[in-house]
């Protein structure tokens, strides 16, 4: 909370503020929340790039709708939302942006990205299964594992009720039980 | 909480924790990308304003037929500052965290600790242009006549910056030890995990120990003179060429005082207790001046007109110019970003080293007048 009170602090001066203020209110906002946001998109997407071009947008976004809303302290309930709601947008159109393939392909000549699954099978095992979760669900669950989110802001950020919350975590537990327990049995027959 | 709960928590942290690593590694691009995209956006939005008001207006000049002045009114340039902080002209990528550089006859050198080497930056085209890999990280640079000396990992370092190859070096610690090196009067000077000070020949590599010295922290070597911080006996003078000590000046400096510049006549101290800036005058005449910093000191880098004081302020860190013969700020400090470790000065340039952003800012020195 300490941290956004420092953005409400800063962005209210922002209708007097110069260009450079603006500059500097954005940099902060960017500074306090793109890598928490970042963390959330990817695990929810499982692609860096376009997991961080979202975040960028939903902070543009929040950042471009600041006098929309209510209740400023909460900001970072609005950004978790806004990212979940592209990554569900993203994961449903399927769409890669120019933009996007611009940005991936010019990082990719730089060096290869993520994560070795061959080194950690049990972590690979996991995440598959978590990827084969619809959009909501694994939001649901990164929310709960990684961000630690009690229920009722899991059900903020989701903009659901908690009761739906809870249903969609036991769903995507039941599943996740399941396909873990699949993958692990098949490793022994094999 | 069951085995799933903890397979869960445990594979998707690692996969997380994973991606940061990466992630952090981008993060300046990133910041970079995202402001260049703010500022576009804001244009784009200022130049449509524009449109709409320059239509809506020539739409009620049709409707009154009243002959004003169309441009009286009109709405101020949108922002066409570059894309960096007020007064960065760009940032140069080094490498994992730079800690450290050194300017020299229009060469930049970089220490960057994170990739155990230097890399040389040519200020004519903001590039890096030769690497310079070393055996351990290195946590000092400072720039001679002839070589480069870097100091880390139990050593001092000798670059020849025409080959851009590593020429010879001095073990003066263990490579854990932290290690200062000053370029000065001759000789190459050494501080080897604050309790001892090292002066090495820069013909043979040879060091040896400075005993009039007890707990040093900080050297610079100019003007006929060494002088020297240190913490059980304050400002020390001594003699380049003997090592003995000539001169204890009045206890007017703290003995927690961490930097310590000279040049021209002039010593400068940085005390990291009340975080002031003190200028004296090397032959003892006048009154020292004081300059209270900004929050908390980090470094200063001296030149010939201005010093340059970075400090850090909450999360901002500020760059402050002084008047070098008054100790006076000079025009309005410079704000950045990307966790500023250290300034340097020279040539007319002033470069500040942004560790975590792997990153070296460059500086418009006039950039403090506006």
């Amino acid at each position: 909370m300490g941290t956004n009170a420092l953005v409400v602090d800063t962005w209210t001066e922002v209708a007097r503020d110069t260009g450079a203020d603006r500059d500097h209110a954005i940099a902060q906002l960017f500074d306090e929340n793109y890598g928490s946001l970042c963390d959330l998109a990817f695990l929810i997407l499982g692609d860096r790039y376009v997991a961080e071009e979202i975040v960028q947008e939903a902070l543009l976004k929040t950042y471009s709708g600041w006098g929309r809303i209510r209740d400023k302290r909460r900001t970072d309930v609005y950004l978790k939302r806004a990212v979940v709601n592209l990554c569900r947008s993203k994961i449903r159109r399927k769409v890669i942006e120019a933009r996007q393939n611009a940005v991936h392909y010019r990082r990719e000549e730089r060096k290869a990205p993520d994560w070795d699954p061959d080194v950690h099978e049990t972590q690979r095992e996991v995440w598959q299964a978590v990827k084969e979760l619809p959009p909501r669900q694994r939001a649901a669950i990164v929310l709960h594992y990684i961000h630690a989110l009690p229920e009722s802001e899991i059900a903020e950020v989701l903009d659901c009720s908690v009761g739906t919350v809870r249903s969609q975590l036991s769903r995507a537990r039941g599943k996740l039980a399941v396909m873990l327990e699949g993958s692990r049995a098949q490793e022994v027959a094999g | 909480m069951n085995d799933l709960d903890k397979r869960l928590k445990e594979s998707l942290t690692a996969i997380r924790d994973s991606y940061a690593e990466q992630r952090d590694e981008d993060r300046f691009e990133a910041r970079t990308r995202f402001i260049e995209r703010h500022r576009l956006r804001r244009r784009l939005w200022t130049t449509g304003s524009i449109v709409v008001a320059g239509a809506a207006l020539i739409a009620g000049l049709i409707f009154t037929g009243d002959g004003f002045d169309l441009f009286a009114d009109r709405a101020p340039s949108p922002d066409v500052a570059g894309e960096l902080p007020r007064g960065v002209i760009s940032a140069v990528a080094t490498g994992s965290e730079p800690v450290d550089s050194g300017i020299r006859l229009g060469e930049v050198w970089v220490a960057n600790a994170g990739d155990s080497n230097v890399v040389h930056v040519d200020p004519d085209t903001n590039r890096v242009v030769a690497t310079i890999s070393l055996d351990g990280p290195p946590q000092e640079v400072d720039v001679g006549q002839e070589n480069i000396w870097v100091a880390g990992f139990g050593r001092v370092t000798a670059i020849d910056p025409s080959s851009e190859k590593v020429i010879g070096y001095a073990e003066v610690g263990d490579v854990d030890d932290s290690i200062s090196v000053s370029v000065g009067e001759g000789y190459v000077w050494a501080i080897v995990d604050e309790s001892q000070l090292l002066r090495i020949d820069p013909a043979t590599y040879g060091a040896e120990p400075v005993p009039a010295t007890s707990a040093p922290v900080d050297v610079a070597a100019r003007d006929g003179s060494v002088w020297v911080l240190d913490r059980k006996r304050g400002l020390m003078r001594l003699d380049p060429l003997t090592t003995q000590l000539v001169e204890e000046p009045a206890e007017t400096f703290s003995r927690r005082s961490a930097d310590i510049s000279a040049g021209g006549g002039v010593v400068w101290v940085a005390s990291e207790t009340d975080d002031t800036v003190i200028r004296f005058a090397a032959d003892g005449s006048g009154p020292p001046a004081s300059f209270q910093v900004r929050g908390t000191y980090i470094d200063m880098a001296v030149s010939e007109s201005v010093v340059w004081v970075l400090s850090r302020l909450g999360n901002d860190s500020i760059l402050t110019a002084l008047d070098s013969t008054t100790a006076r700020a000079l025009g309005r400090p410079l704000t950045l970003t990307g966790d500023p470790v250290e300034v340097s000065s020279g040539g007319g340039d002033v470069w500040v080293t942004a560790r975590s952003s792997g990153a070296i800012l460059r500086i418009d020195p006039a950039s403090i007048a506006r």
